[in-house]
């Protein structure tokens, strides 16, 4: 009964079914819905994002040369920046960026289409939830994090050189050369599979609050609160627990 | 309007088999609140039965159960042959696309343009189909109700009486054999409240549907119904959630029953 209260295992276990169903068997409804959603949930993080991660770069590598410039080691400034931004900072910070703009937005979109039954009527038309609105959003979420992920991780490498080719005076031939000084490209592996988990975790957390609204506008906020800090908490636990395990 | 009226009142001498069959469904909620309690009734094809009764009496909770969206405590829904209960998956869909539902609030989806509802359930439904048929089958049911030049407009940006007639013809989309309305009239003026009504009346006899209308106004209930049952309220007493009466309209008019002749604004002691 879709009056009933939907479990998140049940959730995520219905949404991967369909999602597979979907890419095997695509409708032209979930085609045009999906493009929509990359639209919307991606393309509309772009400017955001890539402003956050060039000031993150440029803040990040200006703390960095004042520290290592004490031990005369100002050369490993552009090295360290690719695995701290690559690895750590740009995913995190592209997922948080995606917790406060398109989490939220999902959950309240879902919360007031359950109060406004929009969610009854679909199903009395006979037009299954999943497909129709939780797939495209679902992989609006899967393939833009990731895409919003790479440009991050360029913009705030850029951001990082603005500062070695101001303080360092350090060209842009040899910033590149000192970054990719025992750079491995395991670094964007590792980064694109976090923001592929942050992507299933953000998204399935924001179908989940949303979906779960009954009653009015006050419970709307409220799960449109809750659903960003869980996925703000989802994303850091999750970091630590990738982390750990890469460095174990 | 009285020549109306009589046609809706002229019942097949056959009666053929019901479409719908609510048998002896009640309805407890987990805080012990019973609000149904042993409804029965039964649709014929092309007839308007009318759920009567006042707030809170449970016609939109008996409505719910009879699309499906809550289960019954106890008793059987039988739709087109089959119990309601164990349908699932494609099977249930069937039957979903065998119907259509207007909601009180209209239900219309936000993101989709007024001529995007109604092409929505066409498309899903009749994905072979070449999509500017669809597209102009859905101006066409749009038409139907008037409001063609309003096809690009949002639900957002249109008035009350202009969502319910929307989602009219949406719940008429797929051409169904049966309607199911939650207070079509509610919030509308008597004007407009006459013109939904026939509106109502005229598609669904084009179609040939049956249709199941949850109200509360009289006049609608006098000019729709082929037949109707009445529930108690929770000012009934020992009658809440019981169907207190069930017949024609014109049974209802030379009811003695006191309940009955308070709701219709027959009781003298009201006048």
């Amino acid at each position: 009964m879709i009056t009933n209260k939907i479990s998140y295992s049940k959730l995520v276990v219905e949404l991967l079914r369909s999602t597979l169903v979907t890419l095997f068997r695509p409708s032209s409804v979930t085609f045009d819905n999906t493009l929509s959603q990359l639209r919307i949930i991606g393309i509309g993080a772009l400017p955001t994002a890539s402003l956050i991660a060039v000031t993150a770069g440029f803040v990040l590598a200006l703390v960095l040369e004042i520290q290592l410039s004490q031990i005369g080691k100002v050369e490993i400034v552009p090295s360290l920046l690719w695995v701290i931004l690559t690895e750590q900072v740009v995913p995190v910070g592209v997922a948080l960026i995606f917790a406060g703009r398109s989490v939220s937005a999902v959950t309240a979109e879902l919360g007031s289409m359950q109060v406004s039954e929009e969610i009854k009527a679909l199903f009395t038309m006979g037009i299954d939830i999943y497909p129709y609105l939780l797939v495209p959003r679902f992989l609006g979420f899967q393939i833009m994090l990731p895409v919003v992920t790479l440009v991050g991780i360029y913009a705030s490498l850029m951001g990082g050189w603005l500062l070695c080719g101001v303080v360092l005076k350090m060209g842009i031939a040899d910033y590149v050369y000192y970054a990719f000084d025992g750079a491995s490209f395991w670094s964007v592996v590792l980064a694109l599979v976090k923001s592929i988990l942050f992507a299933f975790l953000v998204a399935t957390i924001a179908f989940y609050k949303g979906l779960n609204v009954r009653n009015g506008s006050r419970e709307i906020s409220e799960a449109t609160t809750q659903s960003v800090v869980g996925a703000v908490i989802g994303v850091t636990i999750a970091n630590a627990v990738v982390t750990s395990f890469q460095l174990a | 309007m009285a020549e109306l009226q009589n046609k809706l009142n002229d019942r097949p001498e056959s009666e053929p088999a019901p479409i719908l069959e609510v048998i002896n469904v009640t309805k407890t909620f987990p805080n012990g609140r019973t609000v149904l309690n042993g409804v029965s009734f039964q649709l014929l094809p092309e007839e308007t039965f009318v759920i009567l009764g006042g707030s809170g009496c449970g016609k939109t909770t008996l409505l719910n159960i009879l699309i499906g969206v809550l289960e019954p405590t106890s008793g059987q829904i039988r739709i087109f042959g089959e119990d309601l209960r164990s349908l699932r998956g494609a099977r249930l869909k069937a039957v979903h696309i065998r119907c259509g539902m207007l909601f009180q609030s209209g239900a219309l989806i936000e993101s989709l343009s007024l001529v995007g509802n109604i092409h929505l359930p066409l498309r899903e439904h009749y994905r072979g189909l070449d999509p500017d048929v669809l597209l102009e089958t859905a101006r066409l049911k749009l038409r139907m109700v008037g409001l063609e030049e309003h096809a690009t407009k949002r639900p957002s940006g249109i008035s009350g009486g202009m969502k319910k007639r929307v989602a009219l013809a949406r719940a008429l989309a797929l051409d169904p054999d049966l309607v199911f309305a939650d207070e079509p009239t509610s919030g509308l003026d008597p004007v407009s409240t006459r013109e939904i009504d026939e509106m109502f009346i005229r598609l669904t006899r084009r179609i040939g549907a049956a249709a199941v209308v949850v109200t509360h106004d009289i006049a609608s209930f006098f000019r729709i119904a082929h037949r109707a049952l009445m529930l108690g309220g929770e000012r009934d007493g020992p009658l809440q959630g019981q169907v207190i009466m069930q017949g024609r309209p014109e049974d209802f008019r030379a009811s003695r029953h006191p309940v009955v002749r308070k709701f219709l604004g027959l009781d003298d002691s009201a006048a």
